[in-house]
């Protein structure tokens, strides 16, 4: 039981981190920088870089 | 179980990568999708992928620290980590599912756990998704995605559709194109005999998820007072748990065959048997 809170306790933290990171982030605009450096040719994924 | 989860990771490998003309055309996607990560290793170099992947995503804002640590990729990869743990590996990642259609090949199959081979994942994420990426931004001012480079076998398959389809890329493929694809023959040929040999012990996104599989909202619950111990979930996990006394560990995909095949239904997803029983209490009470 005291396990199970424990998990419950840590779990809402990361979610409550998570979802400040990620808001932060989309306020900064880095939704977009993502959508960029996935729109282009990675050549290091592709094994060219 | 196994049915199900089938049509789950292919529908999500289409779901992942709708775009299957780009595979013949060699273009990639471009829209507003890719600016959300999935949650599997999907690569965003992929012609089909209509989203980011957030192993690669990661390693790009690590590299490129004089534009501000990319929180929204953080965020994202916390919030799948602790949402579904490994979950992921087991039912949302394309990865996953290439490597076992591959194990169906028959083959002799090595039942082993190699345990100590799965720390080299550990290894993996720490030098090459962290500090590669970052000491070679220090150096250079322009970090390099070093996983990626060196080892990633989805980002190989990509490049194929891509190479195939753009003369000017074949015309760059050197001895780093041949030494991936080294790779990812030598990761496609181990998995005929061995189960899932990248996510065990190299994917450094399976590592990270595994870090949160005890705390993970997706989670094995054992009945202790159900389970006569009979062995059964040992013999049938693929990963070579034993699910009773390591039920949330690391290297659970919680793919569900251990909950599947229990005689005894001692094993279950958290929360879904609290569910059953209210409706069973439901169901006995309106009879
Ligand atoms: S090469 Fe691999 S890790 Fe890198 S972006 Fe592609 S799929 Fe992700
Ligand atoms: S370990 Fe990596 S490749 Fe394997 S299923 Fe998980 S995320 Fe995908
Ligand atoms: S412990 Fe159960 S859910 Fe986890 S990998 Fe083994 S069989 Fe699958």
């Amino acid at each position: 039981m005291k396990t199970g809170k424990a998990a419950l306790i840590a779990r809402i933290a990361v979610i409550l981190l998570a979802i400040t990171l990620i808001s932060v982030g989309a306020y900064k605009g880095k939704t977009g920088d993502t959508r960029n450096k996935g729109s282009m040719i990675c050549l290091e994924c592709i094994g060219l870089g | 179980m196994d049915k199900r989860r089938k049509i789950t990771q292919f529908l999500i490998t289409l779901l992942y990568n709708p775009h299957l003309t780009n595979l013949f055309s060699g273009k990639l996607h471009t829209g507003k999708t890719k600016g959300v990560c999935v949650p599997g290793l999907n690569c965003y170099s992929c012609p089909a992928a209509a989203g980011s992947c957030p192993l690669g995503s990661l390693q790009q804002t690590l590299g490129n620290l004089k534009k501000g640590l990319n929180t929204y990729v953080i965020g994202s990869v916390l919030l799948f980590a602790a949402v579904f743990g490994r979950f992921v590996c087991g039912w949302l990642c394309p990865f996953g599912l290439i490597q076992e259609l591959i194990y169906k090949i028959p083959v002799p199959k090595c039942m082993k756990r190699l345990k100590y081979l799965g720390w080299l994942k550990y290894v993996t994420l720490a030098v090459l998704v962290i500090l590669l990426p970052i000491v070679t931004y220090i150096q250079k001012g322009m970090g390099y995605p070093a996983f990626c480079k060196f080892i990633c076998p989805q980002g190989t398959i990509g490049g194929l559709f891509l190479i195939r389809a753009s003369e000017t890329l074949r015309a760059q493929a050197g001895l780093m194109f041949t030494f991936k694809i080294v790779i990812l023959v030598g990761i496609i040929i181990c998995s005929a005999f061995i189960f899932r040999p990248f996510c065990r012990f190299i994917c450094p996104l399976g590592a990270i998820y595994g870090l949160f599989n005890k705390i993970a909202l997706v989670r094995i619950k054992l009945d202790k007072d159900a389970c006569t111990d009979c062995g059964t979930c040992k013999k049938v996990c693929p990963m070579r748990l034993d699910p009773v006394r390591e039920s949330n560990h690391p290297d659970c995909i919680r793919c569900g065959k251990c909950i599947a095949d229990c005689p005894v239904k001692a094993l279950s997803f958290a929360g879904t048997d609290e569910l059953r029983k209210t409706g069973n209490t439901k169901k006995a009470a309106s009879k």
